[in-house]
């Protein structure tokens, strides 16, 4: 379980929420999902980038935190610190290489 | 009249070149002799001997066309004419444009004509006798349009290895962008301090790249007359691009120029040393959270607390894990044995590295032993490069992990190598695989090992 991945992130619960609560936001979730809902799609990260949501990780999310064990898991995983911002990588200038792909035809 | 004078010029051109005639000379002449036969006729002969005298004359021009047109075939019959940029290597220099040629045209729509090319470039690689420098940068170049990057980056690092010298223009060229930018790509700017010269040679962008990258790196601006070749270079490899391409070159221009100790990037190991303090620091949390944890989980209905704790612990290691591939952690920069779960981590990655290569090993060690079982040779290419991409990793996976894989490959791989050279007369190929093993052993320092493979090396390719 990555943070990211981590249960109450994916179904946007505080990890004092309550069997009914995690039932409850799950339902709206999946309820949400299925009408394509824009706004269900998205979930912001501790660290302010995007993940993805979908139909499989809000039923998988909602299994988890129905198993006391699996909670327990995810509750010990969600508050750990995060790795600060990446050093510094390269550049990506292979598109200046000779021999490069025409676009699309 | 036969033009003498032109085919003085170009046997002088020829002699300077390769130190003999050679099939420039040949080209030379042919092309001047049907220049000759054209000039005398007319009508539709004379514009077929003028389109044939182009041809030969133009060879690598009319190669670069029929590569735009996307006809792999054609431009590797033709790359036999343009000796000047495709020799020595031709069957090598075949395989490398219609492998080049799949690659301008990956993004084509067409599914079945991309399909055809990347048959016929498959079949040009299936051709090759002896696997020469260009001969591998073209598998390397099939498994990047194959989309198997990690393969082609092997490739194109064992390309490294091979003796320059049969290495064609055009693949000095291709092979010098291609091996920069992929390091640039996938690492840092220090990756490219200390680039070898000899990999940049042929090619502008490259030795822009590496000039321009080091200064960066090093946190120092060039100075006197570097400047001044870093502007050329600059210059050379901006050439006549616009927009987007010229922006990047001039920027990264401007950083070398403005490069200074406050903005250099952090070294691998610096990066390391503040990933050993963050992990110190998750496990510190960890360990801080364990009282509360137990009695919430308790509280939740766990049965055996203790066991929970460890599943937890798993997962923490996992994050460890993915978070020391993300930031491309070398064993060899930080002190593991004071963070266990990193140690453990480094511990499991060289056991993995370790289960990837020895079989490998065995089977080489096998086919050394018997008489000519060899694989076909673009396989034996692959596993050579396979199991240096590996023991790399392994170096990096520990400080242990460059004598383990120094005691481990060493020898059955210097067995194999030789086995190449004596019994599938694979020189070129055998030569690389001793230049690699000439490293490996100068970097656990093994005396015995360093002298056998410096004699290896001087064996030459043939």
């Amino acid at each position: 379980v990555r943070q990211i991945d981590n249960p109450f992130v994916v179904l946007g619960i505080p990890p004092t929420s309550t069997t009914i609560d995690v039932e409850r936001a799950g339902k709206r979730l999946l309820a949400e999902l299925e009408l394509g809902v824009e706004s269900a799609t998205r979930v912001v990260r501790n660290d302010g980038t995007t993940l993805v949501r979908t139909v499989d990780d809000v039923r998988q999310a909602m299994h988890i935190l129905k198993e006391p064990d699996a909670r327990a898991v995810a509750e010990g995983m969600l508050d750990l610190p995060t790795l600060q911002e990446a050093p510094h990588r390269g550049l990506d200038l292979r598109a200046l290489r000779s021999f490069q792909p025409r676009r699309d035809r | 009249m036969i033009p003498i004078a032109p085919i003085l010029i170009g046997i002088w051109i020829s002699q300077r070149r390769s130190g003999g005639p050679s099939r420039v000379l040949w080209t030379w002449v042919l092309a001047m002799v049907l220049m000759t036969l054209a000039s005398g006729t007319s009508g539709l002969v004379s514009a077929a001997l003028w389109a044939t005298t182009f041809v030969v004359a133009c060879a690598w021009h009319c190669v670069r066309l029929a590569m735009w047109f996307g006809a792999p075939r054609i431009a590797s019959a033709l790359s036999w004419l343009a000796d000047w940029t495709c020799g020595p290597d031709h069957r090598g220099s075949a395989a490398l444009v219609a492998a080049l040629t799949c690659h301008m045209h990956i993004h084509d729509r067409n599914h079945d004509r991309q399909q055809q090319r990347i048959a016929a470039a498959h079949k040009s690689l299936a051709r090759i006798e002896t696997m020469h420098a260009t001969s591998a940068l073209a598998a390397a170049i099939m498994a990047f349009v194959d989309g198997d990057a990690d393969r082609g980056r092997a490739l194109l690092r064992a390309s490294t290895w091979f003796d320059a010298r049969s290495l064609s223009s055009v693949g000095r060229r291709v092979r010098a962008e291609w091996w920069v930018t992929e390091l640039l790509a996938n690492g840092t700017f220090h990756d490219l301090v200390g680039v070898a010269p000899e990999l940049t040679v042929g090619s502008p962008l490259s030795r822009f790249l590496v000039d321009a990258s080091t200064a960066i790196a090093l946190g120092e601006p060039p100075r006197s007359w570097k400047r001044i070749r870093l502007g050329w270079r600059f210059v050379r490899a901006a050439g006549l691009r616009r927009g987007g391409a010229r922006a990047q070159l001039h920027d990264l221009y401007s950083r070398a120029l403005h490069a200074s100790r406050d903005t250099r990037p952090t070294t691998a190991s610096e990066g390391a040393q503040r990933f050993v303090e963050e992990v110190e620091a998750l496990q510190q949390t960890l360990e801080d959270k364990r009282s509360v944890w137990s009695m919430r989980a308790k509280a939740l209905g766990v049965a055996d607390t203790q066991a929970t704790w460890s599943q937890l612990e798993a997962h923490v290691q996992h994050l460890v894990a993915a978070w020391a591939r993300d930031r491309r952690v070398d064993a060899a920069d930080v002190d593991a044995s004071a963070v266990p779960v990193l140690a453990e981590h480094f511990d499991r990655a060289q056991q993995d590295l370790c289960d990837i290569v020895m079989p490998i090993v065995d089977a080489m060690k096998i086919r050394a032993s018997g008489p000519r079982t060899g694989l076909p040779i673009l396989d034996e290419l692959g596993e050579f490069a396979v199991v240096a991409e590996t023991i790399d990793a392994l170096r990096k996976a520990g400080s242990s992990g460059a004598q383990t894989a120094h005691e481990a490959v060493h020898w059955p791989l210097c067995e194999w190598a030789v086995s190449l050279w004596n019994q599938q007369k694979q020189k070129p190929l055998a030569n690389a695989a001793f230049r690699w093993l000439l490293d490996d052993a100068e970097r656990v320092n093994n005396a015995h090992a360093i002298g056998t493979q410096h004699k290896n090396v001087k064996c030459g390719v043939g």
